[in-house]
């Protein structure tokens, strides 16, 4: 699970408007694999970001194809919270070092980003103005037909 | 809104007592009602066969119903929508503008009908003799030319409507196909002018009723085979036109045809969103997914049915070189009743599917006996099939998003 979960490139982030419409978009992003946390960076002015300023809930599904076989296709859909990180820019990423980790992080992972070693002001806030850190409170794995469940507020509980 | 000119027949109607006095709807039935009345009073005065009296009825009736039928067609017409793009919109323009010409170019098409009518019958008096059974008092025949007069006129209407109906349909082809990649949106009028079309074909078919008055005359009988010929025609080549202009932008058609996995997103009433993969199919209007009768996905589309439907390409050589389509509208759950209704259509979308994903279809065959019966492929035993009612559309290339009106 963890391994489609840091090798995937792309994730699908379904959110919800006050009319309770879904929306998806695809998306960049890294998965923290202490936290268990799901980070994608977006513009805030995004649609996704006022539909998860209305509702925090989102779904987020990362999958692996396979055309041939269908009982070869598996994915992982994360259901749970978004918590928005505060605006992204150059300066809080060089001011914090945390961010500064999780932005080193996000470049490894998709270095064409990185091509022209741009410095970060510039290249960054072409695609990033904002942090979303997604909190599972469910996974659900699948594997052709077969799926596991994993849901972490009763481990929390236990 | 732009106010249409009205066909004669309307404005009668809407404006004359006592037509004008009762509901619409009402005026229709109303004006039968008094010509049948007339009709039969004076048929009794003149003491007319039983066979005249029916002769008259049914002349009536035909024109009741092409009364009916073209009340329909002018009150759709005047409440077309505009489609958005604008040589689309000329189209429509048009169309509404010469179907209610203001110079009332469908009299004339009347006009004709009945000086030819007028003029054969009176070199061939045998006919309405037929009809009247000999009894040729002016009354009589005045109230005969009433009646040729009213079914003229209607049949000029039909056969403008359908002429007119049929232009439309080949001047919206064109200019459909004459659309860039992107700069066009989806007219989500095409059914109404479907329907529109079918009406003009039964407008066609009940000519035939006049079978018995004119069975024994060679040249009237083979004039209403022709004209309902004719109007079958037009209004056939018209449907089948408009069937085949595109739903959607032709990248998105390219998308939706090449793309082998759609992503439903759905939400319960707690608002709690549900994203999952899926397998689906375009069937050049409208696209179709087959999900699992215990799934999570029905339960929620069952309660809320605003989904979300994604198509993407990823190119793996260029990770920002990724197109996607994201649908917003509803789902339409098709259960058996729905399923038996829409038969030749779902029967197409199996046979897409089978096209589409040959690899899925046969390991499904091979391997799903294996499979719990909740996940083996059995439609309404495990599977229902799902068509999504599109109502916006994003589209994203490179990075950017496309935002494409449908109204």
């Amino acid at each position: 699970m963890s391994k489609i979960l840091t090798e995937s490139h792309f994730a699908y982030l379904c959110t919800t408007d006050r009319n309770n419409q879904s929306h998806i978009t695809p998306m960049f992003f890294i998965f923290d694999e202490k936290t268990k946390d799901i980070l994608v960076f977006t513009h805030s002015k995004s649609k996704k970001m006022s539909n998860i300023r209305v509702n925090p809930k989102v779904c987020l599904t990362v999958d692996v194809r396979n055309p041939q076989n269908p009982f070869e296709n598996m994915g992982v859909m994360v259901q749970g919270e978004a918590m928005i990180e505060g605006p992204v820019d150059s300066f809080s990423v060089i001011a914090d070092e945390k961010l500064m980790r999780i932005y080193k992080e996000f470049r490894k992972k998709y270095p064409v980003l990185n091509e022209e070693q741009a410095p970060i002001d510039l290249k960054y806030q072409e695609f990033a103005e904002a942090l979303v850190r997604v909190r599972a409170n469910r996974m659900v794995y699948w594997k052709g037909p077969h799926f596991v469940t994993i849901n972490f507020n009763l481990e929390f509980a236990a | 809104m732009i106010e249409h000119k009205k066909w004669v027949h309307e404005i009668i109607l809407e404006k004359v007592p006592p037509f004008s006095l009762v509901p619409r709807g009402y005026n229709v039935a109303l004006q039968l009602f008094l010509m049948e009345i007339i009709g039969l009073s004076v048929a009794t005065l003149f003491s007319l066969s039983i066979r005249s009296m029916f002769y008259g009825s049914l002349a009536i009736l035909v024109i009741w119903i092409w009364s009916l039928l073209a009340f329909y067609i002018a009150s759709t017409v005047h409440k077309l929508k505009p489609p958005s793009a604008p040589s689309e919109r000329d189209v429509i323009n048009e169309y509404q503008k010469s179907l209610f010409s203001p110079r009332h170019r469908e009299l004339g098409f009347a006009f004709l009908i009945l000086a030819f009518i007028l003029l054969y019958l009176f070199l061939e008096r045998n006919l309405v003799v037929h009809w009247l059974d000999g009894n040729l008092s002016p009354i009589l025949l005045l109230l005969v030319a009433l009646l040729l007069w009213d079914i003229s006129y209607r049949l000029g209407l039909g056969l403008w409507s359908a002429i007119i109906a049929f232009k439309r349909s080949v001047n919206l082809s064109q200019v459909s196909r004459r659309r860039s990649k992107m700069r066009y949106t989806a007219y989500e009028e095409l059914r109404t002018l479907k329907r529109l079309d079918l009406i003009n074909l039964s407008f066609g078919a009940v000519t035939l009723l006049f079978y018995p008055l004119v069975s024994t005359n060679l040249i009237f009988y083979a004039g209403l085979l022709i004209y309902s010929a004719g109007i079958s025609f037009f209004s056939a080549i018209s449907f089948i036109t408009i069937g085949r202009i595109p739903g959607f932008p032709q990248e998105i058609i390219w998308l939706l045809d090449e793309g082998r996995f759609g992503y439903v997103g759905t939400s319960d009433t707690e608002m709690t969103p549900h994203l999952t993969p899926v397998i689906f199919v375009f069937d050049g209007h409208r696209i179709f997914f087959v999900v699992s009768k215990i799934s999570k996905k029905l339960r929620n589309m069952r309660k809320n049915e605003k989904i979300a439907f994604l198509v993407d390409m990823r190119d793996p050589n260029n990770l920002y070189n990724n197109r996607a389509v994201l649908f917003l509208g509803r789902a339409k759950v098709y259960g058996l009743l729905d399923a038996a209704l829409n038969i030749f259509r779902l029967l197409k979308v199996r046979s897409i599917f089978h096209e589409k994903y040959p690899e899925y279809v046969y390991k499904y065959k091979t391997e799903g006996k294996l499979l719990p019966l909740a996940w083996r492929t059995t439609l309404f035993v495990s599977r229902i099939i799902v068509g999504v009612e599109v109502e916006q559309m994003i589209y994203w290339r490179e990075a950017r998003s496309i935002r494409l009106p449908l109204k």
